[in-house]
């Protein structure tokens, strides 16, 4: 099987990768700032511009390409639930905390925290301005209750032992310790449950029955959206199986590196850790089933697609570019004015913008071909 | 109507197994100490008292029984009243150290002292002076965060059931996909249900949930959303239906009920995408061209399952994409 390769460059405007080609020469990375990146261990390693073997695979085909969707659980009361406390959380009025100022249960709570399990820096426990509602957490009992009192500005040390049904199995009936920087806090005051004030606000009807039924409805909605994207799913799946193709290891680990990289390896350099450190940080990543799985995924599906897209000969045109970007825009609240204002910003970022609405394309197009049934319709 | 789920053995070099192995090997040492939370009006001073004076030098006369409650391993924390907590709390936190003013996660020796649990290496790195690069932290501007997505749940659900194919070759479908459906079921419903006990004390609505109300709204829901979703479009639509389906996903809605920490679960990657939209929209420093980039690239993440740093080229060419972007400028 022949191999192609790609070589992608890391542009430090957008901090993202783009088509080695379209980048101008002043913003590829000079053999002095790739030598210093280097030197920075893994993130360095991350960063820098290194070829990548792609297998070439054989588009599969689309004939009779039928999945069907099974049918999901039902909503649960606590589903209703959950959603009208975050609607009263959202109509809430709140108050910034002062610096040294106690922290109360029921705050949104921004924290960097870091953990640490037998010696060894905890997977994925490497989290900066996460923003919590201060709240009893089940999966992680005690955490919440040990933030609630301290102060806004401290650093904790929180020591406990992670619950026998924790979703890690390896972590189970361990004991932990975890390094809490609270950084912010916000003081929130809910509004009353049948304030005639609060219902005519969230503006889902006159009583709490009437509230509950919208809630639902809303909630039905979403569920179908799940539905939907599970069909997709389900189809782009079944592509993988009919081609075959295979990712060697090492394109895997070079997915998931330079994944690591952008969400992790980036925020613990700007933190001082050294390359020991970096490295135990990317090996957790690297050794977790289901983020390798997932980065398979994903590999194979845009080899699949990018196959298909060739054989079938998709063509992406500048006005389909912008009819994807503005549905892709609308539910975050941005207009058709900014989106054509965004794609004429910057060549870099619009070419960035470009590689996934090629894949959209080819997505819309597989689509187009498959029958979706819903069990349960 | 054939399944499209392979029925084959899957090629999958990680199984569920092997998250134990991994475990395994990780388990060394153990705590070196415990740190007890002492109610001292400088919790520098409470932590350098320990490393000097070992933990009953930090004790105050109103502390005493605390410290020596919890001074006791299998004894019960009493940190004034803190730890209180109906539903077993109570045991769970062994142990909380403040340092007050500190970035800990920005300083080498508090991660390093936190990591051995060595009280006399918390005490140093608190009185190392080592002042924190609070400048190079970077601030999140949003508070509006996302909880978990649609593609993190069917992703995962298959990522699950490939690995349980891999361990128990053979197994029937059915078997394959109920262990899955389990393994997904206990990784994220803890995550979701994160803060649902606030949720679930509005007095108000309990009576409502006591009283079947609630119950009655959502009997047949899953089937009402699956004849929802199949009256979508076929065809050619479908595919803008799977898009606006993950833009919606992605946008989140309400700025719902805050992330979840969950370490030791790679929630983050296919949050961060969306995360990311989230903030970016909201920095009234971020660009247009910013803002567009990150919503695109959320929705990329979701509905269309890309977001790839290697293999981010589906389009033809390199040369045509450049005459194509060309067209904008």
């Amino acid at each position: 099987m022949s191999t192609r390769r790609y070589n992608p460059v890391w542009d430090f405007g957008t901090a993202g990768f783009v088509p080695g080609d379209t980048v101008t020469k002043s913003k590829k990375p000079s053999s002095k700032g790739v030598s210093y990146l280097l030197k920075m261990g893994p993130m360095g390693e991350a960063l820098a511009v290194t070829p990548v073997d792609l297998p070439n695979v054989r588009a599969p085909s689309t004939e009779d390409l039928e999945v069907t969707v099974p049918l999901p659980a039902d909503l649960t009361q606590d589903d209703l639930l959950r959603r009208f406390h975050e609607l009263k959380r959202a109509h809430a009025k709140t108050r910034e905390r002062a610096k040294g100022e106690a922290i109360a249960m029921g705050d949104d709570v921004q924290l960097d925290t870091l953990g640490y399990c037998g010696g060894k820096l905890i997977a994925f426990s490497a989290r900066f301005g996460l923003w919590l509602e201060l709240a009893p957490q089940l999966t992680l009992p005690g955490f919440a209750e040990a933030i609630a009192g301290e102060k806004l500005g401290d650093s904790l040390e929180i020591e406990l032992t992670i619950p026998a049904d924790y979703p890690v199995e390896a972590l189970r009936n361990k004991p932990a310790r975890f390094i809490v920087d609270v950084r912010a806090a916000k003081e929130v005051i809910e509004p009353d449950d049948e304030a005639p004030a609060f219902l005519e606000a969230i503006n889902k009807g006159k009583t709490l029955e009437d509230v509950m039924d919208a809630i639902r409805d809303e909630l039905e909605d979403e569920l179908a959206d799940q539905l939907t994207l599970e069909g997709q799913d389900l189809v782009l799946d079944a592509l993988i199986e009919r081609a075959d193709v295979q990712v060697s290891r090492a394109l895997i680990d070079e997915e998931v590196r330079r994944r690591w990289g952008q969400l992790e390896g980036k925020a613990l350099v700007e933190r001082g850790f050294d390359a020991t450190e970096q490295q135990e940080a990317l090996n957790a990543w690297l050794t977790d089933p289901l983020t390798r799985t997932d980065c398979e995924r994903r590999l194979k599906i845009a080899l699949v697609l990018k196959a298909i897209t060739e054989r079938d000969k998709l063509q992406l045109t500048p006005d389909k570019l912008e009819e994807l970007a503005t549905i892709s825009a609308e539910p975050f609240g941005l207009t058709a004015a900014d989106v054509k204002k965004g794609l004429r910003e910057s060549k870099e970022l619009t070419a960035q913008m470009a590689q996934t609405a090629w894949h959209m394309l080819a997505v819309e197009h597989v689509l187009s071909l498959a029958s979706i049934k819903y069990e349960g319709a | 109507m054939t399944s499209p789920i392979a029925k084959k053995p899957v090629s999958n070099p990680f199984s569920f197994k092997s998250i134990v192995d991994i475990g395994k090997k990780a388990v060394v040492g153990g705590l070196a100490g415990a740190a007890v939370k002492k109610a001292v009006t400088d919790g520098f001073e409470g932590a350098k008292a320990i490393g000097e004076k070992g933990l009953k030098g930090a004790w105050t006369a109103a502390n005493k029984t605390a410290a020596e409650l919890a001074s006791n391993p299998t004894g019960k924390l009493n940190l004034l009243g803190k730890l209180k907590v109906a539903g077993g709390v109570l045991g769970t936190v062994t142990g909380l150290a403040t340092l007050p003013g500190k970035v800990g996660t920005a300083v080498k020796d508090i991660r390093e002292a936190v990591r051995t649990g060595s009280l006399g290496d918390i005490a140093t790195a608190a009185q190392s002076g080592i002042a924190a690069a609070k400048g190079a932290v970077t601030t999140v501007k949003s508070a509006l965060t996302t909880a978990v997505t649609v593609n993190k749940l069917s992703s995962t659900y298959k990522a699950a059931k490939l690995a349980f194919e891999t361990a128990v070759p053979g197994a029937s479908k059915a078997v394959t996909a109920a262990a899955a459906k389990a393994a997904m079921k206990s990784t994220f419903e803890g995550l979701t249900k994160g803060a649902v006990k606030g949720a679930a004390t509005e007095a108000a609505l309990l009576a409502a949930k006591e009283g079947g109300t609630i119950a009655k709204a959502v009997v047949g829901s899953a089937g009402r959303a699956a004849a929802k979703a199949a009256l979508r479009e076929g065809g050619k639509a479908a595919g803008e239906a799977a898009l606006k389906a993950g833009a919606k996903a992605a946008a989140g809605g309400l700025g719902k009920a805050a992330a979840r920490f969950a370490p030791g679960l790679n929630i983050a990657i296919a949050a961060f995408d969306t995360a990311n939209a989230v903030a970016t929209v909201m920095d009234p420093k971020a660009s247009t061209g910013k803002k567009v980039s990150s919503v695109i690239t959320a929705v990329g993440s979701i509905a269309a399952a890309t977001n790839i740093p290697i293999v981010s080229q589906v389009g033809a060419a390199v040369s045509a994409v450049s005459g194509f972007i060309g067209s904008f400028f």
